[in-house]
């Protein structure tokens, strides 16, 4: 049997199984895991940047009002209704990890797939981030490409997961909405 | 709009059935399309024999979910589509990696169809994907049934294409030992 074949006899599945096929797949809830090996590669690449490029890191802070409406602040927005503050307990920059990183908790990041690169680059939360299940799209705004004077790779492609390194605070909302970033500090690959 | 009120619309031979299957599936069913024709006219042109196959269709027919049974004619249609296109040597290619992946499942292309009872296989491949776990099934049925792409689904999933694939062939290469214990593969 050719494949054209078999695929046009697949069309006589019963329906409600192909339906299924069609529900988005469940979102598992922030699990808080990173792999150790990532998380030394991104604490690494933010102390580079941190030494080598202050300046840099500067002026992605410098951005926050240039790309959010009205002139919001990243505290503005994450006392919406619908933003949601994440728990990741072992996440970089957070409470718990403070005292080895000496890192913000808007240092912390997430791990994403490339959903489309123009003109903004949209996002998924991959599977290992903790933004999983708390997010369905982020659109990050990069008015000023201050992720690539960050180091963020210039030959990114859709599907790639990628390690992001921004104030989770101002892109989560409960309701899967898109939410423009403020700021990108850094995007690595994974 | 819910379904069955949709489908009222149909029974009740209202044209404002058409409209109101376009609002609320005319994407899902253009998403379809588009994976199997990849020209935009194509895909929507197909879309519009979808709605005058279902106006046709019901009544007599009362669908149970009827995202799928749109989806399912509109799939018909667009494989019907490309073998017309086909013939005419105008394309028609259609989506020719998906197929040579699915050849490798029951190998044979020479082997006539009619030898296969089409109702039994597709009881059997039903039976396969049940019995597999959710996710895996899930995959399964948007690259071989939906026409997804594998960027699309590893999209959906939060996954890397290169897990998609793996997670596609392994799927496959279970499917075809599970057909070739049933006796479909020689």
């Amino acid at each position: 049997m050719t494949g054209e074949a078999l695929f046009a006899l697949l069309g006589e599945l019963d329906e409600a199984l192909v339906d299924g096929a069609e529900a988005l797949p469940e979102r598992r809830p922030a699990r808080g895991r990173f792999r150790p090996a990532l998380l030394a590669a991104a604490a690494c690449a933010a102390l580079a940047i941190l030494a080598v490029a202050p300046g840099l890191l500067r002026a992605g802070r410098d951005t926050k009002g240039d790309s959010m409406s009205g002139g919001q602040t990243a505290a503005d927005m994450s006392s919406k209704p619908n933003d949601v503050n994440l728990q990741v307990p072992n996440a970089p920059g957070s409470a718990a990890d403070d005292s080895a990183t000496g890192d913000r908790a808007e240092d912390q990041g997430f791990f994403a797939v490339i959903v489309s690169l123009t003109p903004e680059l949209t996002v998924a939360p991959a599977e290992d981030s903790p933004l999983w299940g708390q997010a369905e799209r982020v659109v990050l705004t990069m008015t000023d490409r201050a992720p690539a004077a960050d180091g963020m790779p210039e030959d990114l492609k859709p599907g790639e997961t990628v390690w992001i390194s921004c104030p989770l605070e101002a892109l989560i909302r409960r309701d899967g909405a898109t939410l423009e970033a403020p700021t990108v500090y850094g995007l690595y690959r994974e | 709009m819910e379904d069955a009120a949709i489908i009222d619309l149909y029974w009740a031979r209202d044209s404002r059935a058409i409209g109101e299957t376009g609002a609320k599936y005319g994407v899902y069913l253009t998403g379809i399309a588009l994976n199997l024709l990849g020209l935009p006219e194509d895909a929507e042109e197909c879309v519009s024999d979808t709605y005058l196959a279902a106006w046709n269709a019901m009544p007599p027919e009362r669908p149970g979910i009827l995202r799928a049974f749109l989806g399912k004619i509109t799939r018909n249609l667009a494989l019907d589509r490309l073998k017309r296109l086909r013939a005419k040597k105008r394309g028609g290619g259609g989506p020719r990696l998906i197929f040579d992946e699915l050849a490798e499942v029951i190998p044979g292309g020479d082997r006539p169809e009619a030898a296969l009872d089409r109702k039994e296989l597709v009881g059997d491949i039903e039976a396969f994907l049940r019995a597999e776990p959710e996710r895996a099934r899930n995959m399964f049925l948007r690259r071989y049934w939906y026409a997804d792409s594998v960027a699309a689904i590893a999209v959906r999933y939060g996954l890397g294409e290169n897990a998609v694939s793996a997670q596609l062939m392994r799927t496959r290469n279970k499917l075809r030992r599970y057909l070739t214990e049933r006796g479909y593969v020689i």
